[in-house]
């Protein structure tokens, strides 16, 4: 399992931002691009052509689920999208990964580690 | 306006994509505000469809059985040429083997033997080594002054090696011209510029008739007005025009040209007709 989830990666920056978007609750499309901002403080933002091409890719990997439109919402078109077992999984190994990237860096260019607090 | 701009080009996405994703796409879209973020999605939204028709026309995901829309009796609808998608091979192959057959075409327009369209592509040649410059004799010299000189021509069966002769007049044109009128009552003249300025070129130098042993054909050259004119068994007298001392084109038919080949003294000798790429050389008679 595990080494299946390494061929995957790395992840590209569109599918890891969506799957980070999405790892803390389920959102709309609006609502991925909107946390994708937020997350990166409006540096890397995703059009809505390559938001759904990427999260086409994402659903037939199985990585993300698509719950449909949820009740009670403002606009009936707005379809739910859910972070599947296997999604958190390669979102783990690829930060597991990020973090090897770093330390590595870090210790190249002889950069402290951030105090703990 | 540029909503409806962006709702086409969701449109023109696959079918499969636009189905899932193409309201999601305008949602998004009505919910941003502003020109330029418009203009932005906008683009977004053409990348997005060339993507989608050249990288990912494998992908194919079929909605969940909850959001698709069931049709009358079961009977599918006329949707063959919607869903239907070439692989990315297949266009790239499709593009090379078209490429292959252009480049044949072309190839065989431009070198057949058959020449069906009757196209001159003419080969460009850099000159190198001598220029001929004409020489101008004493105005005196009755009638001879604008007499094309061409010295060092090969003779050769290649047009381009005719056309390096390359003539610039040294003496001002209005001596020239005027040279010409007293010399002759006779005398015809007709323009060719050459790099911005005008030769004058006496016609009566021409005139004559030029046999051809193969194909056997006689050629008449004589003056008409001011211009010299052509005419050959079976054929009604073409009107020629000068683009060079020795090269004049056909009027009406500017593929068609003939070439003058002058001797050692400057004199015609002979002459090249160029007729749809066939080329009938002659002697003066």
């Amino acid at each position: 399992m595990a080494e299946r989830l390494d061929s995957d990666l790395p992840l590209s920056s569109a599918a890891l931002h969506i799957l980070l978007a999405l790892a803390a609750e389920d959102l709309h499309g609006y609502g991925i691009m909107q946390e994708i901002a937020r997350q990166s403080k409006g540096v890397y933002k995703l059009g809505p052509g390559t938001l759904y091409d990427n999260l086409q890719k994402l659903i037939q990997g199985g990585w993300v689920q698509e719950l449909g439109p949820r009740r009670g919402d403002d606009d009936p078109r707005r379809r739910y999208y859910r972070l599947t077992d296997t999604g958190r999984g390669v979102l783990r190994a690829e930060t597991a990964r990020l973090t090897r990237v770093v330390r590595e860096a870090r210790s190249r260019l002889r950069i402290p580690n951030p105090r703990r607090v | 306006m540029l909503r409806r701009l962006y709702r086409s080009a969701v449109r023109l996405h696959p079918s499969s994509f636009r189905r899932r994703f193409g309201d999601e796409m305008l949602d998004i879209f009505d919910q941003q505000k502003g020109r330029l973020v418009a203009l932005g999605l906008m683009l977004d939204c053409i990348f997005s469809l060339l993507r989608q028709w050249t990288l990912r026309p494998d992908i194919d995901i079929e909605l969940p059985a909850a959001l698709l829309i069931p049709t009358a009796d079961h009977i599918p609808s006329f949707g063959t040429l919607d869903t239907f998608r070439p692989r990315a091979s297949a266009i790239i192959n499709g593009t090379v083997l078209s490429l292959i057959l252009f480049c044949m075409t072309v190839f065989a327009i431009r070198y057949s033997w058959i020449h069906v369209l009757n196209l001159r592509i003419r080969e460009v040649e850099f000159v190198s080594g001598q220029q001929v410059y004409p020489q101008t004799r004493a105005s005196g010299s009755a009638g001879n002054s604008t007499q094309p000189i061409i010295q060092g021509v090969k003779k050769s069966n290649h047009i381009s090696e005719r056309l390096r002769v390359d003539v610039v007049p040294v003496e001002p044109e209005s001596t020239q011209t005027k040279s010409i009128a007293s010399s002759s009552p006779r005398a015809s003249a007709a323009p060719v510029r050459t790099r911005g300025v005008t030769i004058w070129l006496r016609l009566e130098l021409y005139v004559g008739k030029y046999i051809s042993n193969s194909p056997s054909a006689k050629i008449s050259i004589r003056i008409e007005g001011d211009h010299l004119s052509l005419a050959a068994a079976g054929h009604p007298r073409l009107a020629l025009s000068p683009v060079s001392p020795t090269r004049f084109v056909i009027v009406g038919a500017e593929n068609n040209y003939v070439d003058f080949t002058p001797d050692g003294q400057g004199r015609i000798c002979g002459l090249s007709l160029g007729e749809g790429g066939n080329v009938i050389r002659a002697q003066r008679q």
